[in-house]
């Protein structure tokens, strides 16, 4: 009785975090540059993470065990905005532009010759 | 400075426990031991920090612990509205961005602990990710246009002025 | 006991996805203009694998996979670390 009604938390929790997982990869594959992909994946990872971790910090019997799952969630929830802090002041610090919408076309131009820069 | 080390010491140990699951001597001596390893090989790093108020675990009580877990609730409702933000912009065919980059002046100049807080937290919210500081000052890419309005009424500094008992001044 | 079962399995289903989620980050790893580019899809990589050790060890009823999945989330963070330090060194 009691695992039916835990399960009934763990099965929706872990499919909000996969479905957050979906839009943070649809958005790293959507997004135009860098600034905006972080967006993405920082908030997605973090929500999608914990939601799963819970869920199965919910579903385990042993409480250490819970403990630890719990203690994952609470190191992705800091280091996931400060990963997202760390790639984005890398980015201004090296002269990356951010993608403006007025300049829808002149971006293809821009992102091909940073391209080449880049990797030589 | 020795009160510090001594709650970091405590602290530590309990996270070893944490890690080990087990409470037979053996693993508890060894545990001390790695504490100590670790602990001699960090002084290094929060000596000059003395007289640093942001170092939070130097007075660690329950009303802290209190004020942390109303900072995880600001946080988690931040985090949910900003997903579902995000979801909505991603998955919209149309793509409805607009980014823009807006410098911000933050409150918190002398407390590096609460600074990072609100850098941290400001991330976090809809549509907003922290590039980099310069000073008192942080540089702030907004997702859409909306989203400065909304940032500027959610009004995240005073929130944490009030979870840490901090006054402007 | 068949509900146990049945979890094992839903386990496994949700590994795949996000299995198949990792794989579609690897087009932003082989096209992504920079190499910060890649940094993210390395890190968003990173978590998912995190996860899906942990739903592994369900799936399995090991649970010292889930040490492993601790010390891979600290590797992702100092891994990313390391990198940025890399690049903010040597200039663009």
């Amino acid at each position: 009785m009691i695992s039916v009604f835990a399960n009934s938390i763990v099965v929706p929790l872990i499919l909000v975090g996969i479905l957050f997982f979906i839009v943070g990869t649809v958005g790293l594959l959507r997004f135009p540059d860098i600034y905006c992909r972080i967006h993405a994946t920082t908030k997605c990872d973090t929500l999608g993470a914990g939601a799963i971790l819970l869920a199965m910090a919910i579903y385990e019997h042993d409480f250490f065990i819970s403990l630890k799952l719990i203690l994952i969630a609470m190191l992705i929830f800091f280091y996931s905005p400060t990963i997202g802090h760390i790639i984005s002041r890398t980015a201004m610090r090296t002269g990356m532009k951010p993608w403006k919408k007025e300049e829808n076309i002149v971006y293809v131009d821009e992102q091909n010759s940073q391209y080449k820069e880049s990797d030589s | 400075m020795l009160r510090k080390i001594i709650i970091l010491i405590l602290f530590l140990w309990l996270l070893w426990f944490i890690l080990m699951a087990s409470f037979n001597p053996v693993s508890l001596l060894v545990g001390l031991f790695v504490v100590l390893l670790v602990i001699y090989f960090s002084v290094y790093f929060f000596k000059d920090h003395d007289k640093d108020e942001s170092v939070i675990l130097a007075d660690l009580n329950f009303n802290k612990l209190k004020k942390f877990f109303k900072y995880g609730f600001l946080s988690l409702i931040e985090i949910v509205s900003a997903n579902i933000d995000v979801a909505e912009r991603v998955l919209d065919p149309r793509l409805p961005i607009k980014p823009s980059i807006v410098k911000i002046k933050v409150p918190f100049k002398n407390n590096s602990f609460l600074f990072t807080l609100f850098v941290n937290t400001i991330t976090l919210t809809p549509g907003t990710l922290t590039l980099d500081y310069e000073g008192e000052y942080i540089y702030v890419h907004f997702l859409a246009e909306e989203h400065i309005e909304s940032l500027s009424q959610r009004q995240l500094d005073k929130k944490i002025m009030e979870i840490f008992d901090i006054h402007p001044d | 006991m068949m509900g146990g079962i049945k979890m094992n399995i839903f386990f496994l289903i949700s590994a795949m996805i996000l299995l198949l989620n990792a794989v579609l980050c690897f087009i932003r790893l082989i096209i992504g203009p920079s190499i910060l580019d890649r940094m993210v899809a390395i890190n968003i990589i990173g978590t998912k694998t995190l996860i899906v050790l942990v739903l592994i060890a369900y799936y399995h009823g090991q649970r010292y996979y889930i040490d492993i999945a601790f010390i891979y989330g600290l590797l992702n963070f100092i891994i990313t670390v390391a990198i940025s330090k890399f690049i903010q060194l040597e200039g663009k």
